[in-house]
């Protein structure tokens, strides 16, 4: 990392790719494709929860005039899925399906009206089975399993953790809590529908272009089920009209378009409806959780047992992964001197749970933030006092074997309490005010990827040609967090030109290296330290080449502002293009590739490959907020969030990441929820699944902390997910201070506050929350060693 | 299709091609085009009939036509005279709903959370039909029947809307669980009209049809201090509350439960009531 | 249905539409018809701007106008505002503050704003967040999009350019 060099592009505020295009409403959204003799595709969907198909009859609709192809589920049999260990979908279903709205037919045809015409003749034949609704439903005996793969029943996964000796740690605590809590599912709602189109060349290669934060993964699966090599398969990523983890999976109707341009021999296009966007979900999972705490008097965690039972849906999409992740990121906080994890994932016949901002993290962070509270409260401490008290120190591990390299949570509380007042405001505020603080951890991309295997997650190629013109190619996916800005700042910076200079090429399976995705907030890491890599191997040759024509030290070259510079003895400099021209003169065509992989960190037992990152950002955020306490009705007044950042490559991106994730918090811990009855979703629309608008938000004032992670480049963290974290909690902390009635679920809604505070006039006890876990049997835990850094 | 710009042209091809859709703003009808549960065959517009637009006071009386959009609803002269309406209208969906939705169109959807509704209800408002041969009028109690019912006859539309002009204050207070583009949860309007003495209260979202709190109206009468200048009584505010709780029936959906409505509504009961005789509107 | 072929005057120019069905929303047709994808579909409800245009004087949410209804009005769309590559001061005030993430809600907010700075080129904060209360944005919290038209404003205050067809 160049420290002694004053940066010149990354850290400033420079334009962003892509931005101009989308100003002018030119920028090229998969439903903005059109291509000669389109057809378009829609799916018939399934109105069962659970049922088997017993017959499709796809007759009447395919003599419909206008109707060009047909499929059902026997022409796609062949199962996915995004993660090895549950390749439980099909594009169609065959033998049966498992939620509402899973597809069961899809038509092509000359016009979407047609083809809605034509699903509507289709007819199948259902059998229906009893359905399953809820963790509880899902624990219980069953005579049809959802997917017969569960480790028992309808249990997709069992997981079962211990660190450190939990007896010890109990005896040593000097307060022990039980608390549970509830996290309802919501969903990302991306104001871009899922939308593609495929096209089959005449020689057979097939082109998907598709809003997807995954081309590689989409490739993967497309490979697998069209059963087509996947050098004959190419996939672009078109501008993503916003993705936050909900278009990370490959889908049905990638693979059905697919087929259907095989099939028809034209291009085929589908877009969803906003209704289907609901039941894609792929989301966050509702998790009931039970945390038992041991406390010292000074506010140590000498002990914690937490217990997370999870609503998988219908589908295992990322479930596994987010189970472990409602287990690993407690950690690296506050030290836990001993750590137990028990989790559990339930099939329901419901739209699949997976990965939203924050994968299966807010959800723990939600009860162990709200859990603090009540404990600074029987201890009589302020709660930001009581995190400052003990938190991971850098360059430790935690118990559970994750490492903290730095960690700017400190000065990240500092700044937000003294920013908002909240040693004078808290519980001193008048009734109906109310402020409260939380904070949070979370990962720069994933340690493991996806698939086992060593090759690199991101990989970067570079051109740089006697123009002068600077071509970096990546798999990496822009979704509007600006990852294309990223990488022309980071080439820019290393070889002193202009971002706008350097022409980026992405997330095209054909032409760029792989990189695993959007997700995990990977990607300025990872392409950036590749990219990083790529660029010094081509610095090598520049100044090869003009140190040997200055005759000096290539050692004493420097780029700068455009020009080769000696920095040593006599000033000489070139222009960047004439430089090029003597390397490429002398080495032939220029290019280079840079890869990275992230350390292997973390433990050796099982599971031990979810949690582990290159470094962990961290955030925190007071919520001041004033409820009307005759309804309930509240307002978020302002936010004060701080975010370790690492460094920020382009702070108004990262603003705009704080910022969004805030929204989003927002939008999840004061109305958003994905709610279902008999498994048809409540409210499948824009009016009725509230978000946020201009009007419900509040003050909000950042500050991002730099830390300078030697893990990152330029010494970046993310900060597209962190900042989301601590919202909820801050906010729910904030309410009790208001008027004292403790909501331990989240949406935190004006009628629970309500209730809520009913109960607290008639002199009960004013939570509201769950009041039960339900009786299951974990499996004896994998017991793990203390790492040896780890807190004791 | 027919573009009228006359009432007779519309009300004629109404009569003409009796499965024809009335489109006026199109923020009801096209939202159930747009999702299939509705397929136009044939499409009379009235959004470009003159007679149809703007607002004429006749005296103390006040007639808005039909295609009024909400944004006009809200407009400063006609705030000035029917303002409860205009607060109503400042809260419907977003800029661009008001600019295209109207009054007429609020109307003939019935929806029980309609937003204009409560503040025609507690205004009594007369609704002005009419066809190619017939006019008709109809107090809005009588208009709205049912759940999104109404009593348009074949090859009616609405042409107007009577109303007083404001006598006194008026609240239109709603609960929300966002600040835009939201269907209440519950709301409730009052206009005072302090020539003949009385309070009226409309309840929106709180019962199938447009309800006034009728029992509460009564209970109040007597009690406000309409010569002199003293606030009415806190005993008296709760039994208000209390007597227009009563009076809704509220149901239980995803936008909350029929307690906390029904709770909800004797708030904003209380607070209008206090808004419109307490210290605010001195 | 099939309507007889009618014209639609759009970002000063008039369009001829022909076989279109009766029940097209003027978004559908400007998208599938007329070449202008630039207005964004999101939820064909009218609840979240993403297909804002202009009809007339006011913003109207594209997805909620009939198609053939809308004749003899002036329509004009996100890509009418700049003009001969010339990007307006809110577009550009866009680009400098960072209000762009996914893109996906920007043609609508830029045709409201557009509007709204028309009627007063100096906003309140509030009147700003009123006037772009029917646009939703699942990436920015809107506040850099408060902040770019912060800039747009003092830069409109300044020229007297006027960027709509």
């Amino acid at each position: 990392m160049d420290d002694a060099k004053q940066l010149k592009v990354v850290g400033q505020t420079g334009a962003l790719v892509g931005s101009l295009s989308k100003v002018m409403g030119e920028s090229n959204y998969a439903d903005d494709l059109f291509l000669p003799r389109m057809l378009y595709c829609r799916i018939l969907r399934s109105t069962h929860p659970h049922a088997r198909i017993r017959s499709i009859d796809i007759g009447p609709a395919l003599k419909r005039k206008g109707v060009i192809a047909v499929i059902t589920g026997k022409d796609l049999p062949i199962p996915y899925g995004i993660l090895p260990v549950s390749q439980d979908e099909q594009a169609l279903c065959v033998e049966k399906v498992r939620m509402v709205g899973d597809p069961v037919a899809a038509v092509a045809a000359l016009d979407e009206e047609t083809a809605e015409v034509a699903l509507e003749e289709i007819r199948v034949d259902y059998e229906p089975f009893p359905s399953v609704m809820s963790v509880e439903e899902g624990l219980a005996e069953t005579e049809e399993q959802i997917h017969e793969y569960a480790d028992r029943g309808n249990i997709h996964k069992f997981v079962s953790l211990e660190f450190g000796n939990m007896e010890e740690g109990f005896s040593q605590a000097d307060h022990v809590r039980e608390d549970i809590f509830h996290y309802e599912g919501n969903t990302h709602m991306p104001m871009e529908q899922h939308a593609a189109v495929a096209k089959c060349g005449a020689d057979g290669r097939v082109t998907l272009w598709s809003s997807t934060q995954t081309p590689h993964y989409v490739h993967r699966a497309l490979s697998k089920v069209l059963e087509l090599p996947a050098s004959r398969i190419r996939v672009i990523a078109t501008p993503v009209g916003g993705g936050f983890g909900g278009k990370t999976d490959p889908f049905p109707h990638e693979i059905v378009i697919c087929k259907m341009a095989m099939l028809t021999g034209r291009p085929v296009k589908i877009t969803l409806t906003r209704e289907e966007v609901f039941y894609c979900h792929r989301g966050r999972h509702p998790v009931l959780m039970w945390v038992r705490t041991g406390m010292k008097q000074d506010g140590s965690i000498t002990a914690m047992h937490f217990r997370s039972y999870l609503d998988g849906g219908a589908y295992g999409s990322y479930g596994v992964a987010s189970t472990y992740y409602t287990g690993a990121l407690q950690t690296v906080t506050y030290p836990i001197a001993n750590y137990k994890f028990e989790g559990l994932r339930v099939f329901t016949n419901k739209p699949p749970c997976g990965p939203k901002r924050g994968h299966g993290t807010p959800q723990p962070r939600f009860a162990l933030e709200v859990q603090l509270d009540k404990f600074a409260e029987d201890l009589g401490l302020n709660p930001a006092e009581l995190r400052l008290r003990h938190l991971m120190q850098p360059n430790t591990q935690a118990i559970n074997h994750l490492t903290v390299t730095t960690i700017g949570l400190k000065e990240c509380i500092e700044k937000i309490t003294k920013a908002s007042g909240f040693e004078s405001k808290h519980r001193r505020l008048p009734e109906g005010r109310g402020i409260g603080i939380a904070c949070s951890a979370y990962l720069t991309g994933a340690g493991l990827p996806i698939y086992w295997n060593k090759m690199p997650h991101s990989g970067v190629q570079m051109k740089i040609d006697r123009g002068g013109g600077v071509t970096v190619f990546c798999g990496s996916t822009d979704i509007g967090q600006g990852s294309d800005s990223v990488l022309a700042a980071i080439v820019a910076e290393e070889l002193g030109i202009d971002p706008d200079h350097v022409i980026v090429v992405t997330a095209d399976t054909d032409l760029t290296p792989v990189d695993l995705g959007s997700y995990s907030s990977r990607v300025t890491l990872m392409t950036g330290n590749a990219t990083i890599e790529a660029v010094r191997t081509l610095k090598e040759k520049l100044f090869a080449a003009v140190a040997e024509v200055f005759q000096c030290d290539p050692e004493s070259l420097t780029l700068s502002e455009g020009q080769v510079v000696s920095m040593k003895g006599k000033k000489q400099e070139v222009p960047f293009t004439d430089a090029v021209q003597w390397a490429e003169a002398k080495f032939g065509t220029l290019g280079s590739v840079g890869s990275y992989t992230p350390p292997r960190r973390g433990g050796k037992f099982k599971g031990a490959g979810v949690g582990p990152s290159p470094n962990y950002s961290y955030s925190a955020c007071v919520a001041e907020v004033e409820c009307d306490q005759e309804t309930g009705i509240y307002r978020v007044l302002k936010l004060s969030l701080a975010h370790d950042v690492g460094r920020s490559i382009n702070p108004i991106q990262v603003m705009g990441q704080v910022e969004g994730s805030a929204y989003m918090g927002l939008g999840e811990v004061m109305m958003e929820e994905q709610v279902f009855r008999r498994g048809l979703h409540k409210i499948p629309s824009l009016l009725d699944y509230k978000s946020p608008t201009t009007l419900d938000m509040p003050e909000m004032e950042i500050f991002l902390i730099e830390t300078d992670d030697p893990n990152g480049p330029y010494g970046a963290k993310e900060a597209g997910q962190g900042p989301l974290l601590p919202i909820m909690p801050a906010v729910a902390n904030a309410i009790y201070d208001a008027v004292g009635v403790r909501i331990d679920e989240v949406p935190v809604l004006p009628e629970k506050i309500f209730k809520g505070l009913q109960k607290l006039k008639s002199g009960k006890s004013s939570r509201i929350g769950p009041a039960f876990i339900p009786e299951v049997e974990f499996p004896e835990p994998i017991r793990v060693e203390r790492p040896e850094t780890a807190p004791n | 299709m027919t573009i009228a710009t006359t009432l007779e042209e519309a009300c004629a091809a109404m009569a003409d091609t009796p499965e024809a859709a009335l489109l006026a703003g199109g923020t009801d009808l096209m939202v159930e085009v747009n999702h299939g549960h509705r397929s136009l065959t044939d499409v009379v517009t009235l959004d470009r009939i003159p007679e149809l637009d703007g607002w004429e006071r006749h005296g103390d009386s006040l007639r808005l036509r039909a295609g009024l959009t909400y944004a006009a609803m809200a407009d400063f002269d006609l705030a000035q005279l029917v303002p409860g309406l205009a607060q109503a209208a400042r809260t419907v969906g977003s800029p661009q709903i008001r600019n295209t939705g109207t009054l007429g169109g609020n109307l003939a959807t019935a929806s029980p959370a309609g937003d204009t509704i409560p503040v025609l209800a507690a205004l009594d408002a007369i609704v002005e039909l009419r066809s190619e041969h017939n006019r008709r009028e109809v107090p809005i109690a009588d208009f709205i029947t049912g759940v999104k019912r109404n009593d348009l006859r074949p090859g009616e539309l609405i042409e107007a809307v009577r109303v007083p002009v404001a006598d006194g204050p008026q609240e239109f207070l709603k609960v929300d669980t966002r600040n835009a583009m939201v269907i209440s949860v519950v709301s409730l309007a009052m206009v005072v009209d302090r020539a003949n003495r009385q309070v009226k209260v409309g309840l929106g979202a709180a019962a199938p049809v447009p309800r006034r709190a009728v029992d509460a109206e009564r209970f109040l009468g007597d009690l406000i201090d309409w010569d002199g200048d003293s606030l009415p009584e806190s005993e008296t505010v709760n039994q208000f509350g209390k007597l227009v709780m009563a009076a809704a029936s509220p149901i239980d959906d995803h936008r909350g439960s029929a307690s906390y409505r029904q709770h909800a509504i004797g708030v904003l009961a209380r607070r209008a009531l206090l808004r419109c005789f307490g210290e605010v509107s001195r | 249905m099939i309507v007889d072929p009618y014209v639609l005057n759009v970002n000063g120019v008039d369009r001829r539409v022909v076989d279109g069905h009766i029940d097209e929303s003027l978004l559908w047709v400007l998208r599938e018809r007329l070449g202008l994808p630039g207005s964004k579909n999101a939820c064909e409800e009218g609840e979240c701007g993403s297909c804002t245009v202009r009809l007339d004087d006011e913003i109207v949410c594209s997805c909620l106008v009939l198609a053939a209804a809308a004749v003899d009005r002036r329509i004009a769309t996100i890509e009418s505002l700049s003009v001969d590559g010339d990007l307006s001061d809110v577009q550009q005030a866009f680009l400098e503050a960072g209000a762009v993430q996914c893109g996906f809600c920007t043609p609508g907010l830029l045709v409201a704003i557009d509007r709204l700075l028309e009627d007063d080129p100096d906003p309140e904060e509030l009147t700003v967040r009123e006037a772009i209360s029917g646009n939703l944005c699942r990436c920015t919290g809107y506040a850099k999009i408060i902040e770019a038209v912060g800039k747009a404003s003092s830069v409109s205050q300044t020229s007297i350019k006027s960027n709509h067809g």
